[in-house]
């Protein structure tokens, strides 16, 4: 795990409703977020994580307690701006997120936004179609790209506008398997050049590459550690509403049995490699 | 439902032509230009002119012409019923009657023209949108308005909701397709009955398609104002408009057919 | 009683530049009350496939035969044969418009006739089979909850009490308890005697759930078997891009260095079997 960094995300005492609801959808959330950090952010369909990522870029603000990105306090309208140009957001449907026809022109949106001179949002554009791997496709059309491709050319479009931090707000909910895969490459290639990553997700398998994970029930923070200390205990899991797939069950399985310990990793090259040296 | 969005209701044809490369503003205005002209002339060798302009900026653009004349298909249908309205209804020289209706000498002659002169139109605004793609346009629109904008004339929020009006016709079109076949699925008769019976039954169909444009609309604000949307102030472009020689002389070329073939056919023909 | 599907062949755009062949050639035979699953990629022509099932698309070639009558656009027989086939897309509280529950469900047997004295009942089977009830009927359907929305959606395609029930991605965009309690919905349904055809691009969850698998690829039928021939299916042949399960990939793996091990994705037979093989 990276040693913490610099703190860029600080929530204190976090309680957010949603206008006209009496109910509380977080309550006391107290969270910090740091440099260069993949952090996942797991739970349940109505565990609130999605309104806790929409705080994390001042798209909602708290309604009681604070919440403190880059020591910018989110409640005060004029910081908004500076807080959205360093945190940016991928959300759940690829297709509502798309303004441009064109891929290379949708790409550039943000960085218009931002006033960039035309140079430089060409290189911005250019870069970040090449992270993504949509290079090729600058020119095509975007009504024509399949679900993954979609999603990479809303990453593209944050990317653009050089964030130091991307909130992923279940980025793979609507993909198929084939298309979440590209999406998790695209994630890894992101933390290994230094982005901090807030990923938030309902699925286990997608959170086994990152340094940290919160798991959220019923408005409040359950837990928090490393991935593999989450791992082995599914029934605990299963009480916050989150399934282990198939493949961490068996890691589970053979943890308890003694034959995998929690320097394993439960993938499947983990647990064959550790399987083999047992031989 | 895809096929819908390849036939030619002018959707831009990405091409490298002079065309292409002309700032959209002078297109815009061009075109224009060339529709008040077709408006403006009434002799048919006026008209053969104005086609020879047509297939030569066609052949400049470099696209095909069956594409630009298969832009004209859709709306066939209401060139026609123009045509047939004047035939029948305008006063003249009787050529013989049907009942009450009157076929006119000068009401033929308007009919053709007035085909012709739609078509023309039709044809040439094509021309325009094939070859300029849909945030040019928008860029185009915005730029040309722009004057207006001190008075408070929205011209960037116009063109901001035309260009997410094109970016999502064919995602409306294939969720249109989605949703009539599954309430067909669920036995709604879609194609039978009078249009008022035919109107009703589709309120199944509308009435999804409205929901699912109103969440867009909601999502789509979010995403623009977290990649820090706040209207146009500040916006620059990835690719600017830039106005040169070329398109002036387009431009001038253009104004001086129209003045032209308006005046020889106002004193000559 | 059964779907007959022959030598089913679709073609998309014929004849013009973007011309997709989306199905093959494919022979399959689905029996009333069996739970088959078809799985695909996207693009694989799986949802072509199912849409020809209940004749909202027409084979180009070949024949699809509804318990006997033909899926053909001269058929007078088609309102019959979207009756006994139900099809429901995918996220289909999509397609909810109504102001109550009640109308919306009642809309498809009202489309086909049933008298309305009936209707009531109708509504009142298709609600409980789907783990609801009467509370709900003047509900208005977009003030409920996604799972709500998603069930009610289910129960306006059964009160027209078809005899099979196709449908494409179920579980799309749920969670795990979401998906848990839609598949013991569908366990209840097939209890009962309606026949499931599941359109899903999980490998893992049709082998879980399906009495038959057909997997396709390209519009082509690959395999058609149970979930434990499949699986020695696939075990054997190196089959591109399609996502076996992670505990399938693993048996395979370690049977392959000789470990005597059953091909299996239930991870606690594959787990007991290793905690076995270990300890001898």
């Amino acid at each position: 795990m990276r040693m913490p960094g610099k703190t860029i995300f600080d929530l204190k005492d976090v309680y957010f409703s949603y206008p006209g609801n009496k109910q509380p959808v977080l309550k006391g959330i107290d969270l910090k977020i740091y440099k260069k950090e993949w952090l996942a952010l797991i739970g349940s369909n109505g565990s609130g994580k999605s309104t806790l990522a929409r705080l994390l870029n001042a798209l909602l603000v708290p309604s009681q307690g604070a919440c403190f990105i880059y020591g910018l306090d989110s409640r005060k309208a004029e910081n908004q701006w500076p807080i959205r140009n360093q945190v940016a957001m991928v959300f759940q449907n690829p297709e509502n997120q798309i303004v441009g026809s064109v891929v290379e022109d949708d790409t550039a949106f943000g960085p218009e936004n931002q006033g960039l001179p035309p140079q430089k949002i060409r290189e911005r554009v250019s870069w970040a179609l090449k992270v993504t791997g949509l290079e090729k496709l600058s020119r095509k059309a975007t009504y024509a790209l399949s679900g993954g491709q979609k999603q990479r050319l809303a990453i593209s479009g944050a990317l653009a506008m050089a964030p130091p931090v991307i909130v992923f707000d279940e980025p793979t909910a609507m993909l198929d398997p084939q298309a979440r895969q590209e999406i998790l490459g695209v994630l890894k290639s992101l933390h290994n050049d230094g982005m901090t990553i807030v990923y938030i997700t309902h699925r286990l398998e997608e959170i086994v590459n990152s340094d940290r994970v919160v798991v959220l029930d019923d408005g409040q923070i359950q837990w928090t550690g490393r991935p593999v200390e989450l791992f082995s205990d599914c029934k605990k899991l299963e009480s916050w509403g989150i399934e282990a797939p198939s493949l961490v069950r068996l890691w589970s399985l053979l943890f308890r049995a003694g034959l995998v310990n929690q320097e394993v990793k439960p993938d499947l090259k983990g647990i064959y490699e550790a399987l083999c040296q047992l031989k | 439902m895809k096929f819908l969005n390849h036939l030619t209701f002018g959707q831009y044809v990405p091409t490298s032509s002079i065309i292409h490369s002309l700032d959209p503003r002078a297109k815009i205005l061009g075109t224009i230009c060339l529709l008040t002209g077709v408006f403006l002339v009434e002799h048919p060798s006026a008209f053969i002119i104005w086609f020879l302009f047509l297939c030569s900026v066609t052949l400049l653009s470099r696209l095909p012409f069956r594409l630009i004349l298969g832009s004209a298909r859709p709306v066939m249908i209401l060139v026609l019923f123009t045509a047939f309205i004047h035939v029948f209804f305008t006063k003249g020289t009787p050529l013989f009657s049907i009942g009450f209706i009157t076929l006119s000498r000068e009401g033929v002659i308007m009919g053709i023209y007035m085909g012709i002169r739609l078509l023309l139109l039709v044809l040439f605004a094509s021309l325009l949108t094939l070859t300029t793609s849909p945030i040019e346009l928008a860029d185009g629109l915005e730029a040309l308005f722009s004057p207006l904008k001190p008075l408070g004339f929205p011209a960037h929020e116009l063109a901001m909701m035309m260009t997410i009006a094109l970016r999502f016709i064919p995602t409306l079109l294939d969720e249109t397709d989605r949703i009539m076949k599954a309430q067909l699925a669920r036995g709604a008769d879609l194609d039978r009955g009078g249009l008022l019976k035919r109107l009703r039954s589709f309120i199944p169909v509308l009435i999804p398609l409205f929901v699912i444009v109103f969440q867009r609309a909601d999502d789509l604000a979010i995403a623009m104002e977290s990649r820090c949307y706040k209207g146009g102030t500040g916006r620059t472009r990835m690719n600017p408009l830039n106005w040169s020689m070329r398109d002036s002389s387009a431009l001038l070329v253009s104004l001086m057919c129209v003045l032209l073939l308006s005046w020889i056919d106002r004193s000559v023909w | 009683m059964s779907i007959k599907v022959e030598e089913l062949v679709y073609i998309y755009h014929k004849g013009t530049p973007l011309e997709t062949v989306a199905i093959d050639g494919i022979e399959l035979e689905i029996r009333k009350s069996e739970w088959l699953s078809i799985v695909g990629h996207t693009g694989s022509g799986k949802s072509t496939f199912a849409q020809h099932l209940n004749a909202l698309i027409f084979p180009q070639q070949g024949k699809v035969m509804v318990e006997n009558l033909e899926v053909d656009p001269e058929s007078k027989d088609l309102r019959k044969i979207r009756q006994l086939v139900g099809l429901v897309f995918q996220y289909p509280e999509q397609q909810l418009f109504a102001e109550t529950v009640f109308e919306e469900i009642a809309f498809a047997p009202r489309n086909w006739k049933v008298e309305e004295d009936r209707i009531q009942e109708r509504v009142e089977e298709a609600l409980v089979s789907v783990g609801l009830d009467q509370s709900f009927y003047d509900r208005n359907p977009f003030h409920l909850s996604g799972g709500e929305k998603r069930r009610v959606a289910i129960a306006s395609v059964l009160s027209a009490r078809p005899s099979y029930l196709v449908l494409d991605e179920p579980t799309a965009g749920l969670d795990a308890p979401g998906r848990r309690d839609l598949l013991g919905l569908l366990a209840d349904l097939r209890e009962k005697g309606l026949g499931i055809i599941l359109i899903t691009h999980d490998l893992e969850l049709a082998l879980s759930c399906s009495e038959r698998i057909m997997i396709i690829e390209k519009g082509k039928k690959l395999y058609c078997g149970t979930p434990d021939e499949i699986l020695s299916m696939l075990g054997q042949s190196h089959v591109h891009g399609l996502l076996l399960p992670d505990t399938a990939v693993l048996a395979n793996q370690l049977r392959a260095q000789g470990w005597d091990i059953p091909l299996t994705s239930d991870e606690r037979l594959l787990a007991n079997k290793i905690i076995e093989r270990v300890s001898l």
